[in-house]
C-alpha cells in the first residue's frame, strides 16, 4: 500500500488554474522527483499536500487516513514535513531553539524536546553550530537548519522545495549525501522540487513532470528524461542540455 | 536567568542565585529605609506599570503582535471589582478575580476575529477597540440597574482601614501587594517562556506559516497567550481603582495606556522576562519627575515631550530594548563573582 | 428633503477633506507598507505654518498653499531621511514590521507636547473674510471655505492620481509599491522613492493644512482628529489606494454627518469605529483595495 495517495488534485487561482488533475503515489521508503518550468504549480502542490491552502477538488490520502481538509499543523502531526522554497528559520533564535520547536510536536517537555533536538542536529551535522543564531548562518546551513528543523516534528514523509539550489558543487554533493541517509537510516519517503537536474537524476526512484498545472510525464528518470513531450515542454531551457550528456 | 549554577556547588554561594535574592530583598526593604511618601509612591506607580506591561509582553513580546488595546482589559478589572463591591458588597479580592475572568473571556471573544489581522492591521483593530469601549462607556449612564456613570465613573466606597475589602490606611500596604503580584506575573511568565507554549508563541510570532507547518496551531496559542494577558491585565486593573478609590474611562480606558505599556515594553525590551521592569525603571520616573517638578505653566506638556523623545530615540539607537545590554553586563558580573570565589577557594587550598 | 440633502451635501464636503488628509497616509503605506502614527502631527504642523504667515504676512490661506506645500515636502523628506530610513533598513528582515508605528507614536507625542510648550494651549484662529460666509442654493446653505475645501480636496487628489499614473516618478512610486524586490533588481534605488513618497504624503497635509486653518481652530492638538480618523478612512478604501482615500473619506463624511443629526457626535464616532473593525473582519483589503495573491 502506499504511504502518500494523490487523487485529482485541482486548484485556481482567480481564473488560472495553478494544478490540474493531479495524481501521485508514493511509496514508502521511495524518493519521487517534481520537476517543472518555473509557475508549473510545484510549490502550489507541496502548499496543497501540507494543507498551507485548501484543494478545490480531489483528495490526498496519507498513511491510510484522508488528510485533504487537515489544517497544516495536523498534517504536520500525521507525519508530512517540509521544508520552504525561501527557507523561513525563526532568524532571531538559535539552532537549536529552531530544531526545539519542531520536536515539541512529539514531546512535552522541553528536555526532551532538547534531547531530540540534539539527536536530529547530530545527525544532520549541524550539532557545532546549535548555539548560532539563524540569521548568521551561512545560506547552506540555513537550508540544513530547515530540513533539521523539519526532521524533528518525526515525519515519515518529508517535502523538500529546491534545498539544493544556490548551492555550490561540493555543498550539493553534501546535500544529496544527507538526503540518501534520510531514505536509509530514518526510513523516510521524500518528494523533492529540484531545479538541477543531475540532482534529481541521482536521487529519484522516479520523476514527475509538471507542465502548466498538469503532469505530463512520469516513470523512471532515464525513460522521462528521453520523452519528446518533457523535451518539448524544456525546449530552450537547460533541463534537455543536462539529461544528455 | 541564563547563566547556569555549576553543579556541586552550595547555591548560596552562587551568584546566579544570590543576586537575584538580593534584588528581590532590596525591592522588599527599600520603602522602609527610604520614608518618604513620593519615593513610595513613584514605586508603586513604577510597580503597577510594570505589572501591566508584564502582562502585555506574554502576548505583545512573546507571541510578536502588537496590541494597542490592553487598557480595555485594565478597565474591566477596575469597573468589574468596583461594581460587585458597590451593588452586591463583594469584598475586591474576590471582584477582581471575577475581572480577570470576565477579561479573559472577553480577550477570546476579540482575539478570535482579529488574530486574523496582521502586522499594522492588527494594532489599528485593537485601536479602535480600546476607543469603541471607551466612548461607549463614556456615554453609558447604566446598564440595566448596573449605575455606571459614563464619564464621571465610579467611587469605590470608603470603608476605612479593611485589609479584607481591599483598604489600607497606608501606602505601604500597596507597595507590599504590587510587589507580590508582579512577580507573580513574572515567574508565571518565566514558566511559559521555558515551556513548549513559550517556544510555540515565540515561534508563531517570528513566522506563522513556518510554525504551522510545523506542527503549532498558532492562533490557538496567541489565544491562550491573549487570554491569560487579559486576566492578569485585570487584576493590575482592580489594584488601580483601590489604589485611587475612584474608575472613571478616561483614567483607565485609555489610548494614552495602551501606548504607554507598549512603549515601556518597547523600551525596556520586547519578549525579555524583566524588559518590562527596566522599561517601567526608566520611563515612569520621568514622566511622573518631569510631572512634579517641571509643569509650571511654561512647561506644560514637558514630561510628555521627554516621554516621546525617549521613544523616537530608543527605536533609532536601541530598537531591541535595554534587557540586552543588561543581561550581558549582568552575565558577566556573575561570571565576575564566581571567577572571584574560585580563586578565592583556590588561595584557601593552598 | 431639503434638509436630508444639505446634511447630505454637507457630509460630501466634509468627506471629501478627509480623504485629503488620508491621502499621504495611503501613499506612505502604499509605498512602503508602514503606518505613520505622526500623520496628524504633520497636519497640525502645517496648519502652523499657514497660521503663522496668514498672522505674520497677511497672506491668504489659499496663496499659503504654494508656500506650505513645498515647506511640507521638505519636511517630510527629512523626517524620512533621519527618522523613518533608519527604522525600516534595520526591520528589514522581521516578517510584520511594527518598528516604525511606534517610532511616529513617539514622534506624535514628542512633537505635539513640544508644541504646545512653544505655543501654549491657546486656540488660535486665523480670520478671514470670507470665514464665516456661506452660499445660499435655494433653502440650503453651504459654508463658503467648506466648499473651497471641498474643490482644494478633489484637486489635490487628482494631481497626485495622475502624477503617479503619467510621470516617470509616480510609476516608479507605483512598480515600488507593488514589488519592492523587483524594483530593486531593475535598478530603482527604493529608499530614493521612499524619501520622495514620504515628503509627497506630508506635501498633500500641505494643501489640507492650509485649506482647514480659515475654518477651524489651531491648536497643538488639532491634528489628532484626523489621524485616527484618517486610518479609518485608508483602510475602508483600502491601504494604498488614491481613488479609495477619496471614496473612504466620502463616506466617512457621510456617515459622520448623517448619524450626527439622530446620535450624539461620541455615539457617531463609536459608529465609525464599529464600521471600521467589521470592514477589518470581513473585507481587510478594504472596499476598493484588491486583494493579494501570495
Amino acid at each position: 500500500m502506499s504511504l502518500l495517495r494523490i487523487e485529482t488534485l485541482t486548484k485556481s487561482f482567480g481564473g488560472l488554474r495553478a494544478v490540474s488533475d493531479f495524481s501521485l503515489e508514493i511509496g514508502a521508503g521511495e524518493i519521487v522527483g517534481l520537476i517543472g518550468p518555473n509557475g508549473a504549480g510545484k510549490t502550489t502542490i507541496f502548499n496543497l499536500i501540507t494543507g498551507a491552502i485548501p484543494p478545490d477538488s480531489g483528495r490526498v490520502d496519507f498513511n491510510g487516513g484522508i488528510i485533504s481538509h487537515l489544517k497544516p499543523w495536523d498534517i504536520c502531526r500525521a507525519g508530512i514535513g517540509r521544508t520552504f522554497q525561501v527557507v523561513r528559520p525563526f532568524m532571531n533564535r538559535t539552532v537549536l531553539y529552531n530544531t526545539m520547536v519542531g520536536a515539541f510536536v512529539r514531546v512535552k517537555t522541553p528536555q526532551e524536546a532538547e534531547s531530540r533536538a540534539l539527536e536530529t542536529l547530530s545527525f544532520t551535522g549541524l550539532l557545532s553550530k546549535k548555539d548560532i543564531l539563524a540569521k548568521n548562518l551561512t545560506l547552506p546551513d540555513r537550508k540544513r537548519l530547515e530540513i533539521t528543523r523539519a526532521l524533528a516534528t518525526r515525519p515519515r514523509l518529508l517535502l523538500l522545495d529546491e534545498v539544493m539550489a544556490g548551492l555550490n558543487e561540493t555543498e550539493t554533493r553534501e546535500a544529496i549525501e544527507l538526503v540518501q541517509r534520510l531514505r536509509r537510516e530514518m526510513d523516510l519517503s521524500l518528494l523533492i522540487i529540484e531545479h538541477v537536474m543531475e540532482v534529481v537524476m541521482t536521487l529519484s526512484d522516479r520523476i514527475v513532470v509538471l507542465h502548466h498545472g498538469e503532469k505530463i510525464a512520469e516513470g523512471p528518470p532515464s525513460a522521462v528524461c528521453s520523452d519528446q513531450c518533457v523535451i518539448d515542454a524544456y525546449l530552450g531551457e537547460e533541463y534537455g542540455v543536462a539529461c544528455n550528456p | 536567568m541564563s547563566a547556569m549554577p555549576p553543579s556541586g556547588k552550595n547555591r548560596w554561594t552562587d551568584p546566579a542565585f544570590y543576586l537575584p535574592v538580593l534584588f528581590i530583598s532590596v525591592l522588599l526593604v527599600n520603602p522602609l529605609i527610604i520614608r518618604s511618601t513620593t519615593f513610595t509612591q513613584v514605586s508603586i506607580l513604577v510597580l503597577w506599570y510594570a505589572c501591566l506591561t508584564a502582562s502585555w509582553n506574554l502576548v505583545g513580546g512573546f507571541a510578536g503582535v502588537l496590541p494597542l488595546g490592553h487598557a480595555v482589559f485594565a478597565g474591566i478589572g477596575a469597573y468589574t471589582s468596583t461594581l460587585l463591591f458597590i451593588h452586591a458588597g463583594l469584598s475586591p479580592w474576590i471582584g477582581m478575580l471575577v475581572g480577570g475572568a470576565i477579561a479573559a473571556v472577553v480577550a477570546l471573544l476579540i482575539g478570535v476575529p482579529t488574530f486574523k489581522l496582521h502586522g499594522a492591521y492588527y494594532a489599528l483593530s485593537s485601536i479602535a477597540f480600546v476607543e469603541v469601549v471607551r466612548i461607549i462607556t463614556e456615554n453609558t449612564q447604566q446598564i440595566g440597574s448596573l449605575k455606571i456613570n459614563g464619564v464621571q465613573g465610579l467611587l469605590v466606597p470608603l470603608r476605612g482601614h479593611a485589609p479584607l475589602y481591599f483598604q489600607f490606611d497606608g501606602k505601604l500596604w500597596y507597595y507590599y501587594i504590587i510587589v507580590a503580584l508582579l512577580l507573580i506575573i513574572i515567574y508565571i511568565t518565566y514558566r511559559i517562556h521555558r515551556s513548549r507554549m513559550g517556544f510555540y508563541l515565540v515561534a508563531g510570532g517570528e513566522d506563522q506559516e513556518a510554525a504551522e507547518s510545523l506542527g503549532i496551531n498558532v492562533t490557538r496559542y496567541k489565544l491562550v497567550a491573549l487570554s491569560l494577558s487579559a486576566f492578569f491585565t485585570a487584576l493590575t486593573g482592580t489594584f488601580y481603582a483601590q489604589l485611587v478609590l475612584y474608575v472613571f474611562p478616561q483614567g483607565i480606558i485609555s489610548l494614552n495606556l495602551s501606548f504607554e505599556i507598549a512603549f515601556i515594553a518597547i523600551i525596556g525590551g520586547r519578549g525579555t522576562l524583566l524588559g518590562p521592569v527596566i522599561g517601567a525603571l526608566i520611563l515612569v520616573p520621568i514622566g511622573e519627575i518631569s510631572r512634579i517638578y517641571l509643569s509650571g505653566s511654561q512647561f506644560i506638556g514637558i514630561h510628555l515631550f521627554f516621554y516621546g523623545t525617549i521613544i523616537v530615540l530608543a527605536m533609532l539607537y536601541k530598537p531591541s530594548g535595554m534587557m540586552r545590554s543588561i543581561q550581558t553586563g549582568y552575565d558577566r558580573l556573575v561570571h565576575k563573582l564566581r571567577g572571584a570565589s574560585a580563586s578565592a577557594q583556590h588561595e584557601g587550598e593552598r | 428633503m431639503e434638509f436630508f440633502l444639505e446634511i447630505l451635501i454637507n457630509g460630501v464636503l466634509t468627506g471629501s477633506l478627509y480623504g485629503l488628509t488620508a491621502l499621504g497616509l495611503t501613499l506612505v503605506f502604499g509605498v512602503m507598507k508602514i503606518i505613520n502614527f505622526a500623520h496628524g502631527t504633520f497636519l497640525m504642523v502645517c496648519m502652523y505654518m499657514t497660521y503663522g504667515l496668514g498672522v505674520g504676512f497677511g497672506l491668504d490661506p489659499y496663496l499659503c498653499i504654494i508656500l506650505v506645500v513645498p515647506a511640507a515636502f521638505v519636511l517630510g523628506y527629512l523626517s524620512q531621511v533621519v527618522f523613518v530610513q533608519p527604522v525600516l533598513k534595520a526591520e528589514r528582515d522581521v516578517r510584520e514590521p511594527v518598528g516604525v508605528l511606534l517610532l511616529t507614536a513617539g514622534l506624535w507625542i514628542a512633537v505635539n507636547n513640544l508644541f504646545l510648550m512653544l505655543f501654549g494651549a491657546n486656540f488660535r484662529s486665523l480670520k478671514t473674510p470670507y470665514s464665516d460666509q456661506v452660499f445660499e442654493f435655494g433653502q440650503m446653505l453651504i459654508s463658503r471655505p467648506l466648499f473651497y475645501a471641498f474643490v482644494f480636496s478633489l484637486g489635490a487628489t487628482a494631481i497626485l492620481a495622475l502624477f503617479l499614473r503619467h510621470t516617470h516618478m509616480g510609476r516608479a512610486i507605483r512598480v515600488v509599491g507593488q514589488d519592492r524586490e523587483a524594483a530593486s533588481l531593475m535598478g530603482v534605488d527604493i529608499y530614493r522613492i521612499y524619501r520622495i513618497a514620504f515628503g509627497l504624503g506630508i506635501a498633500t497635509l500641505g494643501v489640507a493644512g492650509a485649506i482647514i486653518t480659515p475654518m477651524l481652530y489651531v491648536h497643538p492638538f488639532a491634528g489628532d482628529i484626523y489621524d485616527i480618523r484618517a486610518f479609518v478612512i485608508v483602510v475602508l478604501g483600502g491601504l494604498g489606494s488614491v481613488p479609495g482615500a477619496l471614496l473612504g473619506g466620502i463616506i466617512i463624511g457621510v456617515i459622520e454627518s448623517v448619524a450626527s443629526q439622530y446620535l450624539t457626535m461620541s455615539w457617531a464616532a463609536a459608529l465609525i469605529y464599529m464600521i471600521f473593525l467589521l470592514v477589518l473582519f470581513v473585507r481587510p483589503q478594504g472596499i476598493f483595495g484588491f486583494e493579494k495573491d501570495s
